[in-house]
């Protein structure tokens, strides 16, 4: 059975695990479990293996690797030496039965201590598909490791299967996961894959592999399902072993990123240690720390409901007012390519506008958002263009050029106030609304090379003067 | 560890619903506070989206 066919399987088996027993809840422990027990037959499952403890202990009393029981995690051994000179390490999967597990496991750390390989590796007081974890510091180390491993007569004819969802290499299941759990991470997904799924008898490893896929590109990519992510179980249980949520973040990133090369039957072993070389890099890890901080402080600053009034009076310009509800209504139905990319419209919408800010902000009335936007819109340019054409009736063109400049300078003191009470109007308007209208307006003024600006608008605005409409 | 008997296909078999957290195979506190030593969060900007960008095109 190839690697594809044993996610296949076990996609299919625990989705109708959940189909058949619909008094079961659909939770990643259940998931996470049937991977700890993947290739085990039931009585093999979780056999103790903890008096090999001692052994293993004593084995190694004297030698370079510091074998040692942590309360901190009762239920493995560690087998430690100088670990800790990198960030991310190689991990390496084994499983053995419990008659095999003592012999094997000591072939294999007698290598490790033998080449003094820097390692921060455990055994499970359990038989499990993850019995032994081998955690290498140095990715020459763990190719030379796995190589041992591989060509070990004794150890392959006694390997049990390991997690198909991990990158295979032989008798070994590979992955990385800095601080997390690659397995929890999966367990995560795939609970959370069969939530979502129309009806469970219709999974399959294909689709799993596409939403796998969208996954990644809503959380890390376009982001627009990163503070939901944020906001999950999984994400919050290990808020407190990072500095920041972004370092956590990374951490998903750089895991999610190694899933998806395992759910990809041709990635090769240069690209998986490519990865990892990547991750153990820490100036890597902190600009992509930086990437997430930037792009927080990106949304902080920016005015959910501005950006929705320029859109609108952009896109009514651009595609009719009547259009406007429709485009906003098919953003809502998940078009993000509803808006348009102009003035990046498109990116900005994808990082800052749900949904529920939408209706939030139009109070549930897209329609007469659309209307009040344009009304006002209006309302200002009209006033605009009567005080500049008033001025220059009354005062000429000199003194109206000179309003527009001062106005632009927020000095109102030359307008005419006339009838109309242009000044006192115009004054009472939002300045950066006013020159927002003002400047849309201004923007379709064709000028000529050497022309000054204001007296070519001025001269414009008093020939249009019958025509204001935007 | 909490376990709860299911069918699937008219046959029986037992399944578990509640893992107590020290079965999970992360990092414990003392490693996590180790590797934290390491790492030094130095600020050189490069275009790093990029670089560890993986294409599953295939």
């Amino acid at each position: 059975m190839t690697k594809t066919e044993k996610m296949d399987e076990f996609l299919k088996y625990y989705a109708k695990v959940f189909k058949q027993n619909p008094s079961l809840q659909i939770n990643k422990e259940t998931i996470y479990a049937g991977l700890m027990n993947y290739g085990l037959d039931e009585h093999e499952q979780r056999q103790d293996i903890r008096p090999l403890f001692d052994k293993w202990i004593r084995r190694y009393e004297g030698k370079n690797l510091d074998v040692f029981h942590s309360t901190r995690q009762n239920r493995f051994l560690q087998f430690h030496n100088n670990g800790y000179s990198k960030s991310d390490h190689v991990k390496i999967y084994l499983s053995f039965g419990k008659d095999d597990i003592e012999e094997c496991v000591n072939i294999i750390f007698d290598y490790i201590d033998r080449n003094n390989f820097k390692t921060l590796s455990k055994v499970s007081d359990i038989t499990r598909s993850d019995s032994v974890v081998l955690r290498m510091c140095e990715i020459e180390d763990a190719q030379k490791i796995t190589s041992f491993i591989n060509n070990n007569e004794y150890l392959k004819s006694k390997a049990k299967a390991v997690n198909p969802f991990t990158i295979q290499n032989g008798i070994v299941g590979m992955a990385n996961d800095r601080k997390l759990s690659y397995n929890q991470t999966i367990a995560y997904l795939i609970q959370d894959y069969y939530k979502g799924v129309k009806d469970l008898d219709n999974v399959n490893i294909e689709d799993f592999k596409q939403y796998m896929l969208n996954t990644y590109n809503s959380i890390f990519k376009d982001k627009s399902k990163l503070d939901k992510f944020k906001k999950t179980e999984i994400f919050e249980k290990y808020k407190g072993s990072f500095g920041s949520e972004n370092e956590e973040l990374v951490n998903y990133y750089e895991i999610f990123i190694t899933i998806l090369m395992s759910l990809n039957e041709k990635t090769k072993m240069e690209d998986f240690y490519k990865h990892v070389n990547n991750c153990q890099d820490n100036k890597k890890y902190s600009n992509l720390v930086m990437h997430f901080d930037n792009y927080d402080n990106e949304r902080k600053s920016v005015n959910k409901e501005e950006l929705l009034s320029d859109f609108v009076l952009y896109a009514s310009k651009k595609y009719g007012k009547r259009n406007v509800s429709y485009i906003l209504q098919g953003y809502m139905n998940g078009d993000s390519n509803a808006i348009t990319r102009d003035n990046d419209f498109r990116r900005l919408f994808n990082m800052h506008i749900t949904k529920e800010d939408i209706l939030q902000i139009t109070n549930n009335n897209i329609e007469m958002f659309v209307e009040f936007i344009q009304q006002d819109t209006d309302d200002i340019l009209n006033v605009f263009v009567t005080a500049i054409n008033d001025t220059y009736a009354k005062h000429g063109f000199k003194q109206a050029c000179h309003a527009l400049r001062c106005l632009f300078n927020r000095d109102f003191r030359y307008i005419s106030n006339g009838t109309n009470y242009n000044r006192k109007r115009l004054q009472e308007y939002d300045y950066d609304k006013l020159m927002e209208v003002v400047n849309s307006y201004l923007g379709n003024i064709e000028l000529n090379d050497n022309e000054d600006y204001i007296e070519t608008v001025v001269s414009h605005m008093a020939g249009i003067n019958n025509n204001m409409s935007m | 560890m909490e376990e709860k008997e299911i069918i699937v296909d008219g046959k029986k078999s037992k399944i578990i619903i509640n893992l107590d957290d020290d079965y999970i195979e992360s990092l414990n506190e003392e490693e996590i506070s180790e590797l934290d030593k390491t790492i030094e969060l130095d600020t050189v900007i490069n275009d790093i989206e990029k670089t560890m960008e993986i294409d599953l095109n295939d």
